[in-house]
């Protein structure tokens, strides 16, 4: 039964991360790479602060704040580059903070990583086992899709996917195109923050290596797969990918051929979606009449 | 269309996930065992699985006069926290593990430790070397040394040496800051007292670090560096600037054969602690052919493989004597009297490291003799 709630706190994990960088890569269109850089400032953020003595409230809100900030900071530098430029832009601060992570000795412990991170404590509840802690994450998932679904369909979301489709069409309309994409990178950096600290937490061990570019193909998988600008896309990645995936574990085939086979298929369903429906599975869902057609476009 | 399938396919795992859970027959003991399979880190595993397969073979030929026989049930760790995790869960609610090898990653230890800890599942390590698996957990063991060891057997030589002042000259890496920290708290809890350097990997000139150091006129000298070519030219530059030992050696410094050789006279007399391995004994030799035509190909970290190997014969004489359950075994494992395999006689401290991980060797004419 822990290994249920084990899966499932990492899906609640992995919906946040996807559905928070669907938001600037689905429905701004802004090709930005460094998700995982955000995920893990925020996860080492929250240890840290923890590990020093702050409550996990504080650390937790720092572990959005911090991440937000920085991608604002990126975005006035960046966010004006297209397409690949910013996407490589992106990638290379992606690169530059996993440099820090494994570099900054006196405060990361460098490649020694941060062993027995404490579990959260919140009003003198601790949730220290499996099934409390999954129902912490699943409660704070909630809440947070429930905001980023409401931004997405109040008229600043709106403004997103127009400035998506049609960003001239977005400036004459007077709007700050600027400012808008500026809001919602931060946002994305806010949620994927949130998700590194309760990732923190949850496995209780960080080193610099849980936050490099292939940990970004996977939230990439998940959220391509599931339908980029689509707010149901994250929820189905998601499922396909843990659903369908993990019972692959109890295959009688010898784990030596199973790790593989996943990066396989991995792989294979993502060049697959690219290829015959780059709406991915939420667009195939909704626009019957649209099959086939992507939504976002770079 | 597209809902039949969905539907298809989850009916087809769930069969598939009850058709697995069971049980084989009651003279069979499984172990759970947890390495890194895929990702860069997995020519680790992969020898980790193919030397903990021979103990496997060997145990069950030993084993099978009373009919028992030993399983492994395998999971990936991919040498990070997150796939360490979720492979010890399932290993511990899946599977029922009791006892696990593994994982090997200290990455993989110390996120499963939580894990296998809550469930009192005994958790045994043959290549984790990070100092924080020490308290990682009272039910993790490792047969692998914390890098911090040799920092300590080294102050406590020093000290019983006579030496007060040691001036330290150590790169900025996990392994080497592993041993630096190790020896200079030992070190000044004895009444001792170390100066430290410190240089970037990607440095290459030292001798503002030697000199400074030098002025201090020390009793001895660590020399800490992380590979064998950065102990090379340290080794160099101190020669030149006229820096006269005794000298103390890391491992990695202290026992590679090129700079045993090539720096034979000026190396004369120092000390270096680490596990040593007898590639000359029967026991190493006979695991090195079996291991040849079984794979067809040398082990390619025979430290590693023989910890592997004497890991899962400690793991099956502990299940053997007291069955497959982690707190027995536990209470098996300190009360333990010593183990003696292919890496040399294993036995525990109080944290679950090995307390025979490393000894002081003496460098005479090239060649390290145990002390």
């Amino acid at each position: 039964m822990n290994y249920f709630y084990h899966l499932a706190t990492l899906m609640c994990l992995y919906l946040l991360l996807a559905q928070s960088m669907n938001m600037y890569l689905g429905f701004t269109g802004i090709l930005a790479l460094c998700h995982i850089a955000f995920y893990g400032i925020g996860a080492y953020a929250s240890a840290l602060l923890v590990m020093h003595g702050a409550p996990f409230e504080l650390a937790f809100l720092a572990a959005g704040i911090l991440p937000a900030l920085l991608s604002i900071l990126l975005g006035l530098t960046s966010i004006r580059l297209k397409a690949d430029y910013l996407g490589i832009a992106t990638l290379g601060f992606a690169q530059i903070v996993s440099s820090i992570l494994q570099n900054w000795d006196s405060l990361t412990r460098g490649a020694l990583g941060l062993a027995g991170i404490p579990k959260p404590e919140i009003f003198g509840v601790t949730f220290a086992d499996k099934a409390s802690f999954f129902y912490l994450t699943a409660g704070i998932t909630a809440v947070l899709m429930f905001v980023m679904y409401r931004i997405l369909k109040s008229p600043f979301g709106r403004v997103l996917e127009t400035i998506r489709d049609d960003e001239v069409a977005a400036m004459s309309l007077g709007k700050n195109t600027v400012a808008y994409k500026l809001t919602a990178f931060g946002i994305g950096a806010l949620v994927a923050g949130f998700a590194g600290s309760l990732f923190a937490h949850f496995i209780t061990f960080i080193d610099p290596a849980s936050f490099v570019i292939n940990d970004l193909s996977l939230i990439l998988v998940i959220t391509v797969l599931g339908g980029l600008g689509t707010f149901r896309g994250p929820f189905l990645g998601v499922l396909a990918i843990m659903v369908f995936f993990e019972p692959l574990r109890f295959l009688p085939l010898p784990a030596e051929y199973l790790g593989p086979l996943r990066l396989w298929i991995y792989s294979l369903l993502f060049v697959l979606t690219l290829r015959f429906v780059p709406s991915g599975l939420g667009g195939l869902w909704k626009h019957r009449s649209r099959r086939g057609q992507q939504f976002t476009r770079y | 269309m597209f809902r039949k399938s969905l539907f298809t396919a989850v009916t087809l795992s769930s069969v598939l996930l009850a058709s697995c859970g069971g049980t084989g027959s009651a003279k069979t003991i499984t172990l759970g065992a947890l390495g890194p399979l895929t990702g860069d880190a997995s020519s680790y595993g992969i020898d980790m699985q193919n030397a903990a397969s021979l103990a496997v073979k060997d145990i069950n030929a030993a084993w099978a006069a009373e009919g028992m026989t030993l399983e492994l049930q395998w999971e990936n760790g991919a040498c990070n926290g997150k796939d360490g995790a979720t492979a010890a869960q399932k290993l511990v609610d899946v599977d029922g593990a009791q006892v696990i090898l593994g994982g090997f990653c200290s990455s993989e230890t110390l996120a499963a430790a939580p894990i296998t800890e809550a469930a009192k599942v005994l958790l045994f390590s043959p290549g984790s070397s990070s100092p924080d698996v020490t308290n990682a957990g009272d039910y993790v063991y490792r047969d692998w040394p914390s890098d911090s060891y040799q920092g300590t057997k080294l102050a406590e030589f020093a000290n019983e040496n006579g030496w007060k002042t040691v001036a330290m000259v150590s790169e900025e890496t996990d392994y080497a800051k592993g041993i630096a920290g190790a020896f200079t708290a030992r070190f000044q809890e004895l009444g001792g007292t170390v100066t430290e350097e410190k240089y970037l990997s990607e440095d290459t000139d030292f001798k503002t670090q030697i000199t400074k150091l030098n002025a201090g006129a020390p009793d001895a000298w660590f020399v800490n560096p992380q590979t064998p070519v950065k102990a090379d030219v340290l080794f160099k530059q101190m020669q030149d600037l006229g820096i006269e030992g005794p000298f103390l050696l890391n491992d990695v410094a202290g026992t590679s054969n090129d700079l045993l050789t090539n720096y034979k006279d000026y190396l004369e007399g120092s000390y270096t602690a680490t596990l040593y391995i007898d590639e000359e004994s029967e026991g190493v030799k006979a695991f090195k052919a079996n291991y040849e035509a079984t794979y067809g190909s040398q082990p390619n970290y025979l430290g590693y493989d023989l910890t592997t190997y004497d890991a899962v014969w400690i793991l099956a004489n502990a299940v053997l004597e007291v069955g497959n359950n982690g707190e027995a075994v536990k209470a098996y494992l300190d009360s333990f009297t010593g183990y003696d395999g292919l890496a040399g006689h294993t036995d525990f401290d109080a944290n679950g490291d090995p307390l025979a991980g490393h000894s002081v060797y003496k460098i005479v004419s090239g060649a390290i003799v145990k002390q």
